[in-house]
């Protein structure tokens, strides 16, 4: 498909932004979550990430999967600047990091900080799977795919999807076993 | 409340019942739990994504109304909007990145407007977005009771056809399927066990199990050398070759990750690979031997996906022999080698998710390509199955599902070499293909029906549908011609062909 370039104030309502956002804004927040520790950061960085795609003239050439890959490398890229000037600022409140539960469930704090926990250690362990694991979660949890069209997507027999997708939750389900 | 473990078998639904139990705030155990923590991460993710956008419309609006403050209001139209390009005919009109008409001259007062409107045609999108996490999805799909049956059509009296011969014990996890060139042993890939196994066809026995490096696995095509000595298996990283009579592993051979300004000499050893990026499958993605075992054409691509390949490999020793460059294209499968050698086949997509098949003559250097016909649209992002294009054996005939992939409309044989259609068979939703080795039958699959259809290529009439309740993947047919193997979620299963 080919585009025109356009100044940068008719980016504003340009459908191609739109598309390349709708496209790959949850699954580049996703990667940025686990090299981040909070929300805010993460969100930061995504901004910083499509700010600086308004800016690449060439951006809408690229197909899909390169524009996906370029935007993973300057998500990378930001996430360690992102770390290195975190080495100077000063430590987030708990309490602060719990706003979110806090406005959603009446809950105890231990309960709160458990499932903080939990939480945390459930990005960790999401962002251990092996890639093809987390787009198959990704596909099920998200976009609401059965295996069968998960299985059409990726590729791969439906047997392998369904093989996968339990040994995923397995997995993390360990994470509550104990 | 009883608390399992996810099987296969059930996991849609499994997921469905601790999505419901999310909601009635059962106790806290460890299946609902971590249903109940992806939901809420991805949910998270969502609301942060919806956010985002927010804060990315007002910066860039603000920034653009305060660069307006100082532009020249005397601006000629045409230095404020480039022409646009002509749409390529048969392009996608529901791909998102098509441009609307130009615009000439609006005030700043429209600007605003349409800011408003982009900010409600994002919430609405988030919206849907939200939507579909919290939506239940409680229908069961049928057949999924993981028990293999067969319910072959009925076939002429005293006929055995469809008749099975051997199931694999357990359902699932298996991809792919290769025949000995002997027609007496089976090679499947058993993604569960991370290993390509391989037993005698017909009885299962003398199994032998070739284990895989990877670790998770990444195995995703393999090959049977037509000598009959070795198995050509692909992964994230490139081939492994493997002793056939063995298990062995003999070679691997490792796949360039290419980056758009790294060339790739030809006869040069392959190269390293990049950092690890998220999504895509690279790798080798196709892999087809020629007729005579000495070569491979294989379609690789970059750990980011990003570039996509169809090379000519020496099966010996790894080496690149031969790389296509004239495509143009941004997704390429390879397919199907003549039974003779001389022409090579390949399904390849444009950036505009026109999909075709293409053909090379592989007896003039350089490569010369022969043959171009549409196949239809298709989302390059869904990936195209192996077997969706046959070479009819003894002939230049080259046999294809067409239409939008998933929803075929037919399948078409077409003369490669004299550019002409022979036959068109309508058979709809069917994209899988393998052909009887005498060329005479052609056996198709793939759709939701779980059949297989076989037709006599000449009268395109259906002699016979193979029913099970599981979705088919993959069809094999044997080179003897005796039997058929299909691969899906009901196993393996060996049975006979028309």
């Amino acid at each position: 498909m080919e585009h025109t370039q356009g100044q940068p104030a008719s980016a504003l309502v340009d459908p191609w932004i739109v598309g390349l956002y709708q496209q790959h804004a949850l699954s580049l927040m996703t990667y940025v979550r686990r090299h981040v520790p909070t929300r805010e950061d993460a969100e930061d960085i995504v901004l910083e990430v499509f700010l600086t795609a308004l800016k690449q003239q060439d951006l809408w050439r690229l197909s899909a999967e390169q524009q996906r890959a370029w935007l993973l490398r300057v998500a990378y890229y930001k996430s360690v600047d992102h770390h290195r000037r975190a080495l100077i600022r000063s430590v987030v409140p708990l309490d602060k990091a719990t706003e979110q539960f806090l406005v959603d469930e009446a809950r105890s704090p231990e309960s709160l900080a458990l499932r903080n926990e939990e939480h945390a250690l459930l990005r960790q362990r999401l962002g251990q799977l092996p890639e093809h694991y987390q787009m198959i979660l990704q596909l099920r949890f998200v976009h609401g795919l059965r295996c069968t069209e998960i299985a059409s997507r990726l590729q791969k027999s439906e047997g392998a999807i369904r093989m996968m997708l339990s040994r995923a939750l397995n997995s993390l389900r360990e994470i509550y076993a104990k | 409340m009883n608390d399992e473990t996810f099987t296969p078998e059930n996991v849609d639904e499994q997921i469905d019942q601790q999505l419901f139990l999310l909601w009635k705030d059962q106790a806290r155990q460890p299946s609902a739990s971590v249903v109940r923590g992806l939901h809420a991460l991805y949910e998270e993710d969502v609301r942060s994504t919806a956010h985002v956008w927010e804060r990315l419309v007002w910066q860039v609006g603000e920034h653009h109304f305060a660069a307006q403050d100082t532009e020249h209001f005397n601006a000629l139209p045409q230095q404020r909007d480039l022409p646009l390009p002509q749409v390529p005919r048969g392009a996608n009109a529901s791909r998102r990145q098509k441009r609307q008409s130009s615009r000439t001259g609006q005030t700043p007062f429209g600007r605003r407007v349409n800011l408003l409107v982009a900010v409600l045609v994002m919430i609405a999108l988030v919206g849907s977005l939200v939507t579909v996490l919290h939506e239940i999805h409680p229908n069961v799909p049928a057949g999924t009771s993981g028990v293999s049956t067969t319910t072959p059509s009925s076939s002429p009296a005293g006929n055995t056809w469809g008749q099975t011969l051997y199931t694999t014990p357990t359902n699932w996890g298996f991809e792919g399927l290769a025949w000995s060139s002997d027609s007496r042993r089976v090679a499947v890939l058993n993604l569960d066990m991370n290993r390509v196994q391989i037993w005698d066809a017909t009885t299962g026995g003398h199994l032998i199990n070739i284990r895989l490096p990877d670790v998770p696995p990444s195995a995703s095509l393999m090959a049977w050398s037509p000598n009959g000595k070795w198995l050509a298996i692909s992964d994230m990283t490139g081939i492994v070759m493997a002793d056939a009579q063995t298990g062995a592993i003999i070679h691997r051979f490792l796949i360039a990750s290419l980056v758009e300004s790294l060339p790739v000499p030809h006869g040069s050893a392959l190269f390293s690979s990049l950092q690890p990026a998220s999504g895509g499958f690279p790798g080798a993605n196709g892999l087809v031997w020629s007729p005579d075992s000495r070569l491979l054409a294989v379609t690789t691509s970059s750990v980011s996906a990003a570039e996509r390949h169809l090379s000519i490999l020496n099966a010996q020793t790894g080496t690149l022999v031969y790389r296509f460059s004239d495509t143009g294209s941004s997704w390429i499968t390879v397919a199907s080698w003549s039974s003779d050698g001389k022409y090579l086949a390949a399904i390849v997509g444009d950036r505009s998710e026109h999909l075709m098949a293409w053909a090379w003559d592989m007896s003039t250097s350089p490569y010369r390509t022969v043959f171009k016909q549409d196949i239809g649209i298709g989302d390059a992002s869904v990936a195209v199955w192996g077997d969706r294009l046959v070479w009819q054996s003894h002939s230049d005939n080259l046999a294809f599902a067409q239409g939008q992939l998933g929803r075929s409309s037919g399948i078409v044989l077409w003369d490669v070499v004299h550019n002409k259609l022979l036959k068109r068979y309508s058979i709809p939703n069917n994209s899988m293909l393998t052909l009887s080795p005498d060329g005479e039958y052609l056996a198709t699959g793939g759709n939701a029906a779980n059949q297989v259809v076989i037709l006599d290529m000449q009268s395109g009439q259906q002699i016979y549908i193979y029913r099970q309740q599981q979705q088919i993947v993959f069809l094999a047919w044997s080179p003897d011609g005796k039997y058929i193997a299909s691969c899906g979620g009901g196993g393996v299963k060996v049975w006979i062909a028309p």
